[in-house]
């Protein structure tokens, strides 16, 4: 009788500290996010407003369709999605292809194969962008998708997660189906890759937030409108000033285009961003 | 056998041939291309020796790129695993809306770093949020950040915190879902209290996650980039510079093949060092379950 009074107000602060903690973690997370939000909405000079205001005070709109003629943002909408579908699109078929292989099929240098494809997940691929840069423009690729799309259509990680996936089928479903005459093609597509569908959703998933997000690649091999993405599309907005310096609310606006897809992105697929493909995500 | 050996090198040649020539063949590249001057228009080189190696070592921006991309690694890293920690234990313990407060910790990671920068230039201008948070509890006023030579680097490391908190976090509660719960029950009915029993037990038990979001978190800080171009430049002066971006300077701005090449052997070998350092002092502080 006497300790329960006392394990409630042992527990009661305990739990006020841990969501009080929590709810300011979760405000700081949301604070720049919201923030740029509240600026797109007011007028250009209200980034240096003191103090800094989160409520606007008269809601503007204007920003966004001038921030949508500002840059060719409606052509590099269909440039980042389009680019960053096909290098998705491009991983699930080679990853397909070569798990298949490795978890499937016996022969000799097979292991050699599994351990570069797996080394090469180690490289910080921005030490490698030099000679990559040289290839590209060697290929004649500068400025093109291929640029963009090429040198990630095949993946490491993606081999390596979809070869975990496959070798947790059992042996003996696969083996019953051959049994039933049915060729590598059919095991590959009618049995493997469905039970696999969890894995290609984590790929997937993971893959658009890297390649969508990308920067520092898009922004080496490109140097037109015509293939550059949403990032870099922004980066110019800010580096290029106008005849009456940077409108901020007009970049605030097109910060806004860059983020909604993502973000829709993220709230369907979150649960396929699950810690354990991230453990092995890391690139 | 001899028909499964042809399928399956069949399968494995277009992950083999992009592999080979995007990733395989730049990292062999690099070191040859490093001894060279080489003209990325023309494309032709000639070689030149150890000479790019020679100049990064009489340049006094190449030894502060390297202290940089040190600081922003420590400045970084051990923040992320502390805050990691802490909100990690706290969700681990389930609270009430746990999965909301992990959700919206881990949305900056998924944000383009290009955009949540340029909002990130505003939270840290003189009269911006960071201030205001800051002065709740530390005399801090009109404190332009990124027009400061000794606050940009730490105003980057706190972007760069800001983005991977969540993820980390992430990683962390994976951990600690793994410790079993009746060692830190024996541990509680000997009588030990919430801070003892996370100091003595949860934490040896998560240090092989900790070993791994620390090896992560220095490749990560090592590559941090999108920030720099954004919010300054490299700058103010070179306050700003690390080893990714002095490499984007000399290989792209300047178009030095040979000396962008050369700083990125250094990267290479740099992460590799500083990863083999940390492989090796884990052996004292990580506790493996048996």
């Amino acid at each position: 009788m006497g300790h329960v009074p006392a394990l409630i107000g042992r527990r009661l602060p305990r739990a006020i500290a841990t969501h009080t903690a929590l709810v300011a973690g979760a405000l700081l997370a949301m604070l720049p996010l919201l923030w740029l939000v509240s600026l797109s909405l007011q007028e250009p000079r209200a980034v240096f407003h003191y103090p800094p205001r989160l409520i606007p005070e008269r809601v503007l709109w204007s920003s966004y369709p001038a921030a949508w003629r500002a840059q060719p943002f409606a052509r590099m909408y269909v440039n980042s999605i389009v680019t960053t579908l096909l290098i998705i699109l491009g991983q699930i078929v080679t990853s397909s292809l070569a798990a298949y292989a490795l978890a499937q099929l016996r022969f000799r240098g097979r292991t050699l194969a599994f351990l570069v494809i797996v080394s090469t997940m180690m490289v910080p691929i921005q030490a490698t962008f030099v000679p990559a840069y040289i290839i590209v423009s060697r290929l004649r690729w500068v400025d093109t998708y291929w640029a963009l799309v090429m040198p990630f259509a095949a993946s490491g990680f993606g081999i390596f997660l979809m070869r975990q996936a496959f070798l947790v089928v059992p042996h003996t479903l696969v083996e019953a189906a051959r049994i039933d005459g049915a060729g590598h093609w059919t095991i590959l597509t009618r049995i493997l890759l469905p039970l696999a569908r969890p894995a290609v959703a984590t790929l997937a998933a993971l893959s658009f937030v890297f390649h969508y997000n990308d920067f520092f690649w898009p922004l080496i091999v490109t140097n037109s409108a015509r293939v550059r993405t949403l990032p870099i599309g922004l980066a110019t907005m800010i580096l290029t000033e106008g005849p009456q310096g940077t409108q901020w609310n007009e970049v605030m606006a097109a910060d806004v285009f860059v983020i909604v897809p993502i973000l829709a992105a993220f709230v369907l697929f979150q649960r396929y961003l699950s810690p354990t493909a991230l453990m092995t995500g890391v690139k | 056998m001899r028909r499964e050996g042809l399928l399956g090198w069949a399968l494995l040649a277009p992950s083999l041939v992009l592999l080979g020539t995007f990733v395989v063949l730049p990292v062999l590249t690099v070191v040859p291309l490093s001894l060279m001057q080489y003209d990325m228009i023309a494309s032709s080189g000639r070689w030149v020796g150890l000479q790019n190696y020679a100049a990064l070592a009489a340049d006094p921006i190449f030894w502060q790129a390297v202290t940089h991309t040190l600081e922003l690694a420590l400045g970084t890293t051990l923040p992320l695993l502390a805050l990691a920690i802490v909100f990690g234990l706290m969700l681990n313990r389930r609270v009430r809306g746990g999965a909301v407060y992990r959700t919206i910790l881990f949305v900056p990671y998924v944000i383009p770093l290009v955009a949540s920068s340029i909002a990130w230039i505003w939270m840290l201008s003189s009269h911006g949020f960071v201030n205001e948070v800051l002065g709740l509890v530390l005399p801090v006023r009109g404190l332009a950040w990124l027009d400061s030579s000794a606050w940009a680097l730490p105003g980057i490391m706190l972007v760069t915190v800001w983005q991977f908190v969540g993820y980390y976090t992430v990683l962390v509660l994976s951990g600690l879902q793994s410790v079993p719960r009746e060692i830190e029950e024996a541990a509680r009915i000997d009588g030990a209290g919430e801070i003892r029993l996370a100091w003595s037990v949860t934490l040896p038990l998560l240090s092989p996650t900790l070993l791994f979001c620390g090896v992560v978190g220095v490749i990560a800080s090592f590559r941090v980039f999108d920030q720099i171009y954004v919010m300054t430049g490299g700058g103010p002066g070179t306050a700003t510079v690390t080893l990714v971006f002095y490499l984007y300077q000399q290989g792209f701005g300047f178009l030095n093949a040979g000396a962008g090449a050369s700083i990125s052997v250094m990267l290479l070998v740099g992460l590799m060092g500083v990863t083999w350092l940390q492989l090796r002092m884990a052996r004292r502080w990580v506790t493996y379950q048996l």
